[in-house]
């Protein structure tokens, strides 16, 4: 068995081979204030970053991102000083323990689905009780009947015709109409994704058709400065992309798939996007993020600075698409599906956040705005269907709870980054060949705090090295004192409200002076930290009919997080809105 | 435990109640550091994509390589539980759309992870004879997902 060097993973934790290096690792993060007081780790496995944070309604999930994006959150932006316990292995031990991160992200992603369809159920019988049209069904919206009779679409159903035969859309109509028929006769209310994924079907059927036109509201409306006109080389692109297409609606109209009509929706919309932006010779993108249920992300309060910045950055991101993926014509969907995610942040003010997060390996956002379609119910007694439709949901919520929900101790990020690790494997034997030694740190006391698991690994696994990677102020502190050596430079960034690098921000609490890189001095420097909390309290207070007591508060924990300080421990980094 | 370790433990549980239990797990929820790690992220991916072309479509991108990862796991997660073909098919599509996909059926990615999975879930060799024969052995879907049976490792 080879054995892989080490210097490869350091390779891409120095960032210097970018997110394909191989290897395996632990990471630790640093403490910082707020909710990671406590510290966090994950697993790095070839570029890729394993760990589990807390989500909504306390459950505890699996994410997975590449290492820099992972480290341009945390030791950049949130100013966390990051070490890599790099682990001698072989490629196949990393290959199985991706393996098993990829099994607990499948068996994440079935459960919330799962409780995704009895939530719709729940609204669509909801819905039927009361009368009121049904939820919108995704991608419905994508197309619009008012256009129907588009020249583009009425091309692409003669070339559909001739692919696929001219009875296709018949025969798919058809077949949506006895599913609809045979849900109708068995009036089983636990049959709604059916019905849904009928009603899909057929409103597509229905869509090729009819020869609908795009609805001018699902498309991605790009500012000024990223709407530049298509290059040759681009409009070869979505040529290639079309005809991509044609063969693909083809073929979904002749598959057998129930669950089809959703993906022919939405390869007629990026269709007639395509050939519209041909005939306008600007790119017209379907917007990613509009799908139905899903709601705007309300403004956030970084400065106007940031946000200039963010909007160049989706300008420079969108330009950077089109010459990668649209240009050399490399438009299999998932890629050009990142397009389209692309001119959606661009239409959003440079918002990447505006649909949740967005990673390289999953938790992509297709387009999918939806349109309510009339259905009938599928039984006359809907008071007793619904009531069910809510236990079943109530059901799942309760499985979701316990076996995904976060407990202080007993299944926080460690000891779930931990059992994943181990659970690659079969007996005790097995992981000590593969690791040196479990993860599993439940043999020590406080284990589960994670610079006492990463101490842990670092005594007990087979590591090879200890990297340490430094904070974002850490980075620039050195080179300014690289540039300009001396007192008057250390003295002018050792405080928030002098440092070149730090702008204080509220969510950071208040406080004087950093204490990160400094030891002995760190009880004093936390005094006078505890004293500035206390005048920014007193300032806060009077604030506050101004502020709704955000000063007071930042004053607050400025003093509570100086108390550490006294007693040697830095918890408290600053942070940072951007970085270039 | 070195006492500077200790300082920060004690540290730690003493200011656990003024946060609730999320102390000791991260959670990113400020909107600028989302924004910039999807941000981040997407860029990595055209990267990967152009890596990927300028290798002659040798290296996987890291989207693709963790599709094939999940489908994987996925089929042999489902061949060893119980479900209706239609559920499975349900499955396959989720975890195609979280990878930017929704014509799985045109990916031979989809077939032969589906194979390898069969393959971890010890289906044996005369159940994946009945499943190829099921979906038609001629078909190129079947080939791919026999291929991915008896070749795990490729």
């Amino acid at each position: 068995m080879r054995r892989l060097a080490p210097a490869a993973l350091l390779a891409a934790v120095l960032g210097a081979a970018g997110a394909r290096a191989e290897g395996l690792g632990f990471v630790y993060v640093s403490s910082n204030v707020g909710t990671a007081s406590g510290g966090h780790a994950a697993l790095v496995a070839d570029g890729t970053v394993y760990h589990l944070q807390s989500a909504d309604e306390g459950l505890l999930l699996l994410v997975r991102e590449a290492w820099s994006a992972f480290q341009l959150v945390y030791a950049e932006l949130e100013n966390r000083p990051l070490q890599v316990a790099v682990l001698d292995v072989a490629p196949e031990v990393t290959e199985r323990v991706q393996g098993s991160f990829a099994r607990l992200y499948v068996e994440q992603e079935l459960e919330l689905a799962r409780r995704e369809s009895l939530r719709q159920d729940v609204a669509w019988l909801e819905a039927y009780a009361q009368a009121r049209p049904t939820p919108e069904l995704r991608g419905a919206g994508l197309v619009s009947p008012e256009a129907a009779g588009d020249p583009d679409a009425v091309w692409l159903r003669a070339v559909l015709h001739a692919r696929a035969g001219h009875d296709s859309l018949s025969r798919v109509t058809a077949e949506s109409e006895r599913k609809l028929a045979e849900l109708a006769h068995a009036a089983d209310p636990t049959r709604l994704e059916e019905l849904r994924e009928a009603l899909s079907l057929r409103e597509a059927a229905r869509s090729l058709d009819g020869a609908f036109g795009l609805d001018p509201r699902a498309v991605a409306v790009l500012p000024p400065e990223a709407d530049e006109p298509l290059t040759p080389p681009e409009r070869a692109g979505l040529e290639a992309l079309s005809t991509r297409l044609e063969h693909a609606i083809a073929e979904l109209v002749l598959s057998a798939r129930p669950d089809r009509g959703y993906a022919l929706l939405l390869a007629q919309g990026r269709y007639l996007a395509a050939r519209r932006s041909l005939a306008a010779n600007h790119l017209l993108l379907l917007d990613a993020f509009a799908a139905p249920g899903r709601v705007e992300a309300a403004a956030d309060d970084v400065a106007d600075s940031v946000r200039a910045k963010r909007r160049e950055q989706a300008a420079a991101l969108l330009r950077k698409g089109r010459e990668q993926v649209l240009a050399p014509a490399l438009v299999d969907e998932a890629s050009f599906n990142l397009l389209e995610e692309v001119a959606s942040i661009a239409a959003r003010d440079g918002r990447a956040d505006a649909a949740g997060a967005l990673s390289e390996l999953g938790l992509r956002k297709l387009p999918a705005r939806g349109r309510s379609l009339e259905s009938a119910p599928l039984v006359s007694e809907l008071a007793p269907a619904l009531a069910a439709a809510r236990a079943r949901l109530r059901e799942q919520d309760a499985r979701l709870q316990a076996r995904w929900s976060y407990d202080l101790v007993t299944h926080n990020c460690i000891t779930e980054l931990a059992r994943t690790t181990d659970g690659a494997f079969g007996a005790p034997e097995e992981i000590e060949r593969a690791l040196g030694a479990a993860a599993d740190p439940s043999d020590e006391r406080f284990g589960f705090i994670p610079f006492m698991f990463f101490d842990r690994v670092r005594a007990r696994m087979r590591v090879s090295r200890v990297v340490e990677l430094p904070s974002h102020r850490e980075t620039e502190l050195a080179s300014l004192l690289r540039q300009s050596p001396g007192a008057v430079t250390r003295l002018r960034e050792s405080t928030a409200y002098t440092s070149s690098v730090y702008q204080p921000l509220l969510r950071d609490s208040a406080f004087l002076l950093f204490t990160d890189d400094v030891f002995w001095r760190r009880p004093a420097y936390g005094a006078v930290n505890l004293f500035f909390g206390l005048g920014y309290t007193a300032y806060g207070l009077a604030a506050a009919p101004f502020d709704r007591g955000a000063r007071a508060r930042a004053g607050l924990e400025g003093m509570m997080w100086s108390l550490p300080e006294l007693a040697f421990v830095n918890v408290r980094k600053g942070s940072f809105d951007w970085v270039d | 435990m070195n006492s500077r370790r200790a300082l920060l433990a004690a540290a730690l549980i003493a200011t656990l109640p003024a946060f609730g239990c999320t102390a000791i797990s991260a959670i990113v929820e400020i909107p600028s550091d989302i924004s910039a790690g999807s941000s981040r992220s997407i860029a990595g991916s055209f990267d990967a994509i152009s890596t990927s072309s300028s290798s002659g479509g040798d290296a996987s991108t890291p989207n693709k390589t963790s599709y094939q990862r999940d489908l994987r796991q996925y089929a042999a997660l489902f061949v060893k539980g119980s479900g209706t073909s239609e559920e499975f098919l349900r499955g396959v599509a989720r975890i195609a759309e979280d990878h930017g996909i929704t014509h799985w059926e045109s990916d031979a990615m989809t077939p032969r992870a589906i194979g390898q999975g069969l393959r971890d879930a010890k289906l044996s060799e005369a159940d994946m004879d009945a499943f190829v024969d099921s979906v038609g052995r001629d078909k190129p879907a079947a080939q791919l997902a026999l291929e991915g049976y008896r070749q795990p490792g490729g």
